[in-house]
């Protein structure tokens, strides 16, 4: 009796950390892909591959950004990009265009609209886990193996009616937790995005993705992938940095 | 005897002046309302060809094969290139009135914390001014300068937007590199053209500001070409088969007729059938009224038909002497409607009939189509062949009608007359 007590136990002990896994809260794994994902303040230098039919445009930019809540991008090339600047402060995004000299806030609609002609919307680049909680109800699907990585599936399902993306399933690596793979849905169903993580990094005993690829489904033979180059992590960002003042600059 | 008949015929509608009456009345109204349906139609399918062809297509239009098929989303990157050097060589043809290019694509269009999508057309001031005519449907400040950085813009987009003349507004797009471009412009004047979409969504920039904004000098999406003579549009868009095949100017363009545009080769034939069939339903009542009104003419008759032949009248002579009627009342009917129904739809030619106060304000600017199929005013075009085929018609009918009682009548006995009614 105590033997087979004692396989029970035993047993019990290796699947646990599997049931508990089973358990999760969709919302509780994608808030630890956030806090694993967002550093105090990141210094970041980038590229931006458009492929569009046979074309292949790049853009590099530098990005600057404290938590996930304000980030400062320039633009630095091609030449016609060179000087854009984008300032994210919370939900707001504001914009400066060096060819008119003025800034301009994005808002409503605009926010689903292509950001620098890429597949990736300024939408896109807002979102954080606070507004999937509030706005989604999460469901855990099977496990899934994604190119030879255990992974949690979640399907999020809007709450409310007008939602950009309806349904979201979102693949996120058990191990790393973070999110490898999403695929975002319109209300009726249709397949509108895909985004998938390329390489992954270890930076101070964290993963973070250094190369992704997003496909805007609804345009057709076109990806963006975007490159980390370079990233500093925790370095000193004076609160100047987003200001107006310095899209002016 | 056939001068006797005739006169008989004449005698016998003059004899019954209230059943004449009706019957002609009845005539009348179903002509006038034929001419005014057909020319009403007719100006509906000129005015909106007449737009399209001003505003779109011209005669001929040549662009990228690509850009023709994704007309709808003007993707930005399928250009004629050197588009200056090839209206240059077009504008050398004879029979070529005008050349114009044009750059079109979406943009947004922001004021302070407003941002609103708007169609822009960037095009030879010129042109825009004079052929497209939008000059004249300036209803505030004045029309563009070429040498600045101005803007024309709908009455409905001001409206939406808070717009007055002077305003500056930010003009923001992704080039054809797919960079971000911005610029700003002033508006210089608001213009109504009375078709809502083109008010609500469209503005105009000069083509050269459109292109710096796009990135693409010397190169248009578009090149709208007006000959002397519209029905030579097929045989010229072959000939410039040659020209655009040389590779010079892009790849695979296309030169495509007015009739091979998507309103007037697509969406026009079928609002067409649509009203062809209103057309058909209002000929049916219009038949039915002259055929009813007709045969009663002929069966409340039967007795007076019946001393007739007992007069010795020949069945014959019975048949002639209704038709002849028939067609004395189709005449005058006919006659008097193609009056009535002409000086009407000659009188709406010059006033135009106004969609936008009968619907009211708020309702029509609500009709806010894709492409602008409807202006707020239908001029109804009235044509010698409505005239005449909806004379004829009336004609047609009223003798048709009679032909069968007419007939049954002639066989009639006299005694069978007095005794019952005819049967038909």
């Amino acid at each position: 009796m105590k033997k087979i007590l004692f396989i029970l136990i035993l047993l019990f002990m290796v699947i646990a950390p599997e049931f508990t896994a089973e358990e999760k809260d969709p919302f509780d794994i994608l808030n630890k892909i956030d806090s694993n994902m967002t550093f105090e303040s990141a210094y970041a230098e980038m590229e931006m591959i458009i492929t569009i039919k046979k074309r292949v445009i790049i853009k590099k930019f530098k990005s600057y950004s404290i938590g996930n809540t304000r980030s400062f991008i320039e633009f630095q090339s091609p030449v016609r990009d060179r000087g854009t600047k984008i300032l994210k402060k919370d939900k707001i995004i504001k914009i400066y265009y060096p060819s008119a000299e003025r800034i301009l806030r994005l808002s409503g609609h605009m926010l689903r609209q292509s950001m620098m002609g890429s597949d990736m919307s300024y939408e896109d680049m807002t979102e954080r886990s606070n507004k999937l909680r509030e706005e989604y109800r999460g469901e855990m699907l099977q496990n899934e193996v994604l190119v030879g990585n255990e992974c949690f599936v979640l399907m999020l399902t809007s709450i409310k009616k007008k939602q950009t993306y309806f349904k979201r399933k979102i693949w996120v690596d058990k191990r790393k937790y973070i999110g490898l793979k999403e695929e975002l849905y319109s209300k009726s169903g249709k397949l509108v995005k895909v985004s998938k993580v390329i390489s992954i990094k270890l930076f101070n005993n964290r993963y973070y993705p250094v190369e992704m690829i997003m496909e805007d489904k609804l345009r057709k033979n076109s990806s963006t992938r975007i490159v980390i180059k370079k990233i500093d992590f925790n370095i000193d960002i004076p609160d100047e940095m987003f200001t107006e003042r310095m899209l002016l600059k | 005897m056939f001068l006797n008949i005739l006169k008989l015929g004449w005698k016998n509608i003059s004899r019954n002046r209230k059943r004449t009456l009706f019957t002609v009345v009845a005539i009348t109204v179903g002509i006038t309302m034929l001419i005014f349906a057909s020319s009403y139609i007719e100006g509906i399918v000129d005015s909106t060809t007449e737009i399209a062809k001003r505003m779109r297509t011209g005669d001929v239009k040549i662009m990228t094969s690509e850009y023709s098929r994704l007309e709808r989303i003007m993707p930005k990157e399928e250009l004629v290139l050197n588009s200056e050097k090839l209206s240059e060589r077009i504008r050398e043809i004879d029979d070529v009135t005008l050349v114009s290019q044009m750059v079109k694509f979406n943009a947004l269009i922001s004021k302070d914390e407003l941002n609103e999508p708007g169609v822009i057309i960037g095009g030879d001031p010129e042109v825009i001014k004079i052929h497209m005519g939008i000059a004249e449907m300036v209803i505030s400040g004045t029309y563009f300068n070429k040498e600045k950085k101005e803007v024309l813009i709908g009455r409905l987009f001001a409206e939406k937007m808070g717009l007055k003349v002077n305003d500056e507004i930010l003009l923001v797009t992704t080039d054809i590199n797919y960079s971000t471009y911005a610029l700003p412009f002033r508006v210089s004047g608001i213009f109504n053209t009375g078709y809502t979409y083109l008010d609500k969504h469209l503005l105009f920039i000069p083509l050269e500001l459109g292109r710096e904004i796009l990135d693409c000098p010397n190169s248009s999406h578009e090149i709208l070409i007006y000959l002397k003579n519209s029905d030579k549009a097929d045989e010229f868009a072959s000939g410039l088969k040659n020209i655009i095949g040389e590779g010079t100017y892009g790849d695979s363009l296309t030169a495509l007729t007015w009739e091979e545009d998507e309103i007037i080769g697509e969406l026009m034939p079928m609002v067409k059938q649509i009203w062809q069939k209103i057309l058909g339903i209002i000929l049916l009542i219009v038949a039915m009224v002259i055929l009813n009104t007709m045969l009663m003419i002929v069966m409340e008759r039967y007795q007076e038909i019946g001393v007739l032949k007992a007069m010795g009248l020949k069945s014959s002579e019975v048949f002639s002497m209704i038709v002849t009627e028939a067609l004395f009342i189709g005449t005058i009917g006919s006659a008097l409607g193609v009056l009535i129904g002409g000086g009407f739809s000659a009188w709406l030619e010059k006033t135009g009939i106004n969609f936008a106060e009968m619907a009211g304000k708020e309702m029509w600017e609500k009709f806010d189509m894709p492409f602008a199929l409807f202006g707020n005013i239908i001029y109804p075009n009235l044509t010698l062949e409505i005239i005449v085929s909806s004379f004829f018609f009336g004609l047609l009918i009223s003798v048709i009608a009679v032909l069968y009682p007419a007939y049954k009548s002639s066989k009639m006995l006299p005694a069978e007359a007095f005794r019952s009614k005819l049967k038909v």
